[in-house]
C-alpha cells in the first residue's frame, strides 16, 4: 500500500471506528499532505481557527501498574501516552501539569510543549511530559487521520529493528555464574521473535553487586534502596566474574546475535576503562551506563570522554537524560558512541527524534531505551524510530506487564516482532487503542472514570 | 572563644529544657566543650558516639503539610525529636512529591544525614524537582543538631562569620509598578528605605521582568499567554527593549549611588547575542552581578558553554543556578569559570551539605556565592543562616527569604527580632536549625487534610 492508499484507508478507517462530528481539521491537514494542486488552494487553512480543537481534560490513571495519560478533546478525539510500568506513583506527576494545557490546541504539539516542558527533568521526572507529549501526538494523527510517522518527518523504514532485554530469563535463573547467564541467553535466542540484539545486565545492573562474593570493594546497599544503590571500585574476581559471563553468553550466541552489556550504574572510572579493554575480543553492541545513567540525576560527560577514548567498545548511555539540551556534552564532544533516550523519559517523541539527528551529526548511534514502556509506549517507539536517520540500531522492545494488557489494545501487529523487527503500521495517530470494554475490567475505583 | 562557649553552653542547656531528653552527645564532646564533660545528664543511648547503634534514633514519619502555601516538611522519631524543613511558597502542589520518599527513609538513622540522602538524592532532579530532597535534608539536620544539641552550623564544619549578609530580592520588591524607568527607581527607593539596612538589591529586569509582556516593542517575539509557565518569553530584543533595560538601570543607580549594590535578575529568556551587548552596555554601572540572562529559573538543563561566551565577553559579574540540582550539574560551569557568581539555593540544590560543598568547589575555582532563596521562608531561612555561616570567603550574600502570609511570624520561633540588622543576620546559636514552631499558633493555619500534622 502506497502513502495515499494507506491515508486515505486509515482515514475511513477512522471515520467508520469514531464518527465524529469533528473531522473539518482533519480534513484539511490530510489535504496539506494531498496533491499540489489542493495544497496551494489550502495554504490558508495551514494555521487552524483558533478553538477549532481544544484540550477539555488531561487524564491519568495506573493500569496494571502503568502510568496511562488520556488527553480528551472537545471533538471527541482522545490521545494516549503511557510511562514506565515502574512509575506507578506517577500519576500527581501527570496531573501537575493539566492547568497548562486545558484549553489549547493539541495539535500545535510544540506549542503546548512550550508550556510544560521547561516543568520537566531527568528521570522520572521527565516522564509525566513525555507521555503527554505521546498522547498529544496521537491526537494530531488521528485529527489529521495520519499515522504520527507522517507528523515527524515520514518514515525511512518500514520495519525497525528492536533488541530485547532478557530480564524474564535472566530472573529465572540464579544469575551470578557463567552458567546461568549461558541458560539465559540459550533461552532468549531461541524466542520466536528472532531478536538480532539480546541486551543483558552484569556488574552493579545485576545482582552480582549484592550476591556475589568479594566483588566490589564496599558492603552491599540494604533491600529498601533505590535502584542501582550499589557502587565502589571492583575487585580482581568480580572483573574476572564479568568477564567469565560474557564469555560464556558470547558462545551461545556467536556471531549471529549481537550481545550489548547493561552495566551499572555504579563502575569507578578506571574499572570500567579496565573493564571494555578486557572485553574488546568479544565485540560487544554496547556497554551501557558504566558511570551514570538510570536514575542519576546528571551526565559527567567529561568522564564518559575518557572511557570512550579507551576503548574499542561503543560505549553507551541516556536513558535518564532529559533534552537535548542535557545531551549536549555527550554529543558535541562525542563524549559516547551510542546513546538511548528513553521516549517516555527524554521529552517525547519529537524531541528524540530531533536527538537522534544531533546523534548522527556527530557519528554517534542510536539504541533507545524502553523495556517498561508498555504497549503505547510500544507504538510511540515504532512510530519515532521509522522516522530516524541510519545511525539508528534497533530501540528496546517493550513487553507488557501484566499479561492481560495484550487483551485490553488493539492495533498491534499479531506478532508483534517478526524476524527481530516490527513492521511499521499506517493507521491515524500512534495507531493502538484500548478496547474499552476490556480495559475497564482492569480500572481501579479511584481511576474508573477514565474512560469516560 | 571562651565566650563563644559559654553561650554555646548555655543554648545547649536551653536546648536541653526545650526537648526533655537530655541531648548531651557524643559529638558535643569532639568539639572540646568543657560544658560537654561538666553535663549532668543522663546521655541518651543514641547519642553516646558518633555512630549510633542501629535503631537507637530512627526515623519514624515523613509528613508535609502546605502551610500558607509553604510546603512545610516534619520528620518524626522514635525519641520525640522532630526536625523541619521547608520549600519554596511558590510550589503548594509538592507534598506527593515530598511523600514520594517515605519508604525510603522510615526506620533510618537521622542523624547519618548522607546515608539518608544516598538513598533519595538520586531520586531528586532541576527545579522543581530536587526541593522535595532538599527541604527533607534540612530537616535531618534540624533532626541532628537537635539530637546532639549543636546548633547546624556546627555539624557542617563551624561558622566562619558571625553575621551572614543577605541581599534584598523580596522586601518591598512586590508588586512591580511598572516598565518605565521611573518605576524602576521608585521600587528600589522603597527597597533601599527597608528598616532591614539591605546593602544589595536585587531587582528584575528584562525577561524576568513585565518588560517582557507589558513593555511596547521589547523583543522580536509575541508575549506568551498568561496560562504559561514561569519565565515563558524568550526571543531577540529589538534596540527599544535594549535602551528600555538600560534606562532602567540607570535611573535605579541614580537612587541607589556607590553606597548600595545593584544585582539584576534578567531571565532566562536572553539570546546569547543580546546578553553579550547588553552586559557590555552595562559595564559602566559596576553591578554585583546580571543573573540567569540564559538559563536559570524553571530550565532544566545548564548550558555552560554559552555562559562562558558571556563571561569571557564582559566585566559584568555573569551569575545563574538557582535551578541546578547537585554538585555534578555545576560541573561544566564551574570547571570551566562559565560564570562568575552562582546562586544554588538551599531548598533546591540538594540541601545545605550541598550547598556548603558548592560553595567550597567555586571557590576553588575564583567563583563567588550569591544563593537563591527568596520565596524559601523562615525555616529555609535558618537553614540559609546555617549554611551561609560555615561558606568560604567567596560567599558574597544570600537571598532574603520574605514569609508570606505575614502570619508567619507568629508560628515561628527561634528568629532573632528584628531578623536582619544593617543587611546582616547574626547567626544564633540554638541546636538544630534553631526555629521551631509555636504548635498552638500554627495549627490555625492547618488545612483540614493536614490537621495532625503536628501530632
Amino acid at each position: 500500500m502506497d502513502f495515499t492508499e494507506a491515508t486515505k484507508a486509515s482515514r475511513r478507517d477512522f471515520l467508520l471506528k469514531s464518527s465524529l462530528s469533528g473531522l473539518g481539521l482533519g480534513l484539511i491537514s490530510n489535504k496539506l499532505f494531498g496533491s499540489a494542486s489542493e495544497k496551494m488552494n489550502d495554504l490558508e487553512m495551514k494555521v487552524p481557527a483558533k478553538g477549532a480543537l481544544t484540550i477539555t481534560d488531561v487524564k491519568c490513571a495506573i493500569i496494571g501498574g502503568s502510568p496511562v495519560v488520556r488527553i480528551t478533546t472537545n471533538e471527541g478525539i482522545s490521545g494516549y501516552g503511557q510511562a514506565e510500568s515502574s512509575k506507578k506513583y506517577l500519576k500527581p506527576f501527570v496531573l501537575f501539569y493539566k492547568d497548562y494545557l486545558l484549553g489549547e490546541d493539541p495539535t500545535n504539539v510544540e506549542r503546548c510543549m512550550l508550556k510544560i516542558r521547561r516543568m520537566g527533568s531527568f528521570k522520572p521526572y521527565g516522564s509525566a511530559v513525555s507521555i503527554i507529549e505521546m498522547a498529544l501526538w496521537d491526537i494530531a494523527g488521528k485529527a489529521a487521520s495520519l499515522p504520527v510517522y507522517k507528523l515527524l518527518g515520514g518514515k525511512v523504514r518500514d520495519r525497525v529493528r528492536v533488541y530485547t532485554t532478557a530480564v524474564a530469563q535472566y530472573q529465572q535463573t540464579a544469575g551470578i555464574e557463567p552458567a546461568d547467564y549461558a541458560e539465559a541467553v540459550a533461552k532468549v535466542k531461541a524466542l520466536k521473535e528472532g531478536f538480532t540484539i539480546i541486551k543483558m545486565p552484569i556488574g552493579f545492573h545485576s545482582r552480582m553487586a549484592s550476591q556475589a562474593p568479594n566483588f566490589f570493594y564496599g558492603d552491599p546497599a540494604g533491600p529498601r534502596n533505590q535502584p542501582h544503590a550499589n557502587r565502589g571500585p571492583l575487585t580482581e574476581q568480580g572483573l574476572k566474574r564479568i568477564i567469565a559471563c560474557v564469555e560464556a553468553m558470547k558462545k551461545v550466541l556467536g556471531d549471529e546475535i549481537g550481545l550489548a552489556i547493561d552495566c551499572g550504574p555504579g563502575f569507578m572510572l578506571s574499572d570500567a576503562i579496565r573493564l571494555c579493554r578486557s572485553l574488546e575480543p568479544y565485540n560487544l553492541m554496547w556497554m551501557e551506563d558504566l558511570l551514570t545513567g538510570d536514575y542519576r540525576p546528571y551526565v559527567m560527560a567529561d568522564d564518559y570522554l575518557e572511557l570512550t577514548r579507551s576503548t574499542t567498545v561503543p560505549i553507551h548511555t541516556g536513558e535518564q537524560i532529559y533534552l537535548r539540551q542535557n545531551f549536549r556534552e555527550l554529543i558535541e564532544r562525542n563524549a559516547i558512541r551510542v546513546i538511548g533516550p528513553d521516549v517516555a523519559d527524554v521529552g517525547g517523541m519529537a524531541e528524540i527524534k530531533w536527538i537522534a539527528e544531533f546523534a548522527d551529526l556527530h557519528g554517534i548511534q542510536m539504541a533507545p531505551h524502553g523495556i517498561y514502556d508498555g504497549l503505547i509506549g510500544n507504538a510511540a517507539q515504532v512510530h519515532v524510530a521509522a522516522t530516524m536517520p541510519q545511525n539508528f540500531v534497533a530501540f528496546e522492545y517493550s513487553f507488557a506487564l501484566p499479561e492481560w494488557w495484550y487483551d485490553i489494545i488493539t492495533g498491534m501487529p499479531k506478532d508483534i516482532v517478526k524476524n527481530g523487527h516490527i513492521d511499521v503500521w499506517d493507521r491515524p495517530g500512534l495507531g493502538v487503542d484500548f478496547i474499552v470494554k476490556e480495559a475497564k475490567k482492569y480500572l481501579s475505583e479511584e481511576d474508573k472514570k477514565f474512560f469516560d | 572563644m571562651a565566650k563563644a562557649e559559654n553561650n554555646f553552653a548555655i543554648q545547649r542547656r536551653n536546648a536541653i529544657k526545650m526537648f526533655g531528653i537530655g541531648s548531651a552527645s557524643g559529638l558535643l564532646g569532639l568539639f572540646g566543650s568543657n560544658a560537654a564533660h561538666a553535663a549532668p545528664y543522663q546521655v541518651p543511648s543514641y547519642a553516646k558516639g558518633m555512630a549510633p547503634a542501629k535503631g537507637a534514633l530512627t526515623i519514624k514519619d515523613l509528613k508535609c503539610a502546605i502551610i500558607g502555601g509553604s510546603p512545610v516538611v516534619r520528620i518524626t522519631t522514635n525519641e520525640g525529636i522532630s526536625g523541619y524543613g521547608q520549600a519554596e511558597s511558590t510550589k503548594p502542589y509538592l507534598k506527593p512529591f515530598v511523600l514520594f520518599y517515605k519508604d525510603y527513609l522510615i526506620g533510618e538513622d537521622p542523624t547519618n544525614v548522607e546515608r539518608c540522602m544516598m538513598k533519595i538524592r538520586r531520586m531528586g532532579a532541576f527545579k522543581p524537582w530536587g526541593s522535595a530532597v532538599s527541604a527533607i535534608e534540612m530537616a535531618l539536620w534540624d533532626i541532628a543538631g537537635k539530637a546532639s544539641g549543636l546548633p547546624v552550623y556546627k555539624l557542617l564544619g563551624g561558622k566562619v562569620r558571625d553575621r551572614v549578609r543577605v541581599y534584598n530580592g523580596g522586601v518591598a520588591r512586590f508588586p512591580r509598578t511598572g516598565v518605565e524607568p521611573a518605576d524602576y527607581a521608585e521600587t528600589v527607593a522603597r527597597m533601599k528605605a527597608s528598616k532591614e539596612g539591605f546593602t544589595i538589591i536585587k531587582m528584575g529586569i528584562g525577561f524576568h521582568s513585565a518588560m517582557g509582556a507589558g513593555a511596547p516593542n521589547f523583543f522580536y517575539g509575541d508575549p506568551a499567554g498568561p496560562n504559561n509557565q514561569p519565565h515563558a518569553n524568550r526571543g531577540t530584543l529589538t534596540e527599544q527593549g535594549l535602551k528600555r533595560i538600560v534606562a532602567s538601570v540607570e535611573a535605579m543607580k541614580k537612587v541607589l549611588g556607590d553606597e548600595i549594590g545593584l544585582a539584576l535578575d534578567c531571565g532566562p529568556g536572553h539570546m546569547l547575542a543580546d546578553a553579550i551587548r547588553l552586559a557590555n552596555v552595562l559595564e559602566p554601572y559596576n553591578l554585583m552581578w546580571m543573573e540567569d540572562m540564559l538559563t536559570g529559573d524553571y530550565r532544566p538543563y545548564v548550558n555552560a558553554d554559552d555562559y562562558l561566551e558571556l563571561t569571557r565577553s564582559t566585566t559584568v559579574p555573569i551569575h545563574t543556578g538557582e535551578q541546578i540540582y547537585l554538585r555534578q550539574n555545576f560541573r561544566e560551569l564551574i570547571e570551566k569559570n562559565a560564570v562568575r557568581v552562582v546562586g544554588p539555593d538551599v531548598a533546591d540544590v540538594g540541601g545545605m551539605a550541598e550547598l556548603k560543598w558548592i560553595a567550597e568547589y567555586a571557590d576553588l575555582h575564583g567563583i563567588q556565592m550569591a544563593p537563591h532563596g527568596v520565596f524559601d521562608g523562615l525555616i529555609g531561612n535558618a537553614a540559609q543562616v546555617h549554611a551561609g555561616a560555615v561558606m568560604p570567603q567567596n560567599f558574597i550574600a544570600f537571598e532574603y527569604a520574605i514569609a508570606t502570609p505575614e502570619w508567619w511570624y507568629d508560628i515561628i520561633d527561634g528568629l532573632p527580632d528584628p531578623i536582619v540588622k544593617n543587611g546582616h543576620i547574626e547567626v544564633w546559636d540554638r541546636p538544630g536549625l534553631g526555629v521551631d514552631f509555636i504548635v498552638k499558633e500554627a495549627k490555625k493555619y492547618l488545612s483540614e487534610e493536614d490537621k495532625t500534622f503536628f501530632d
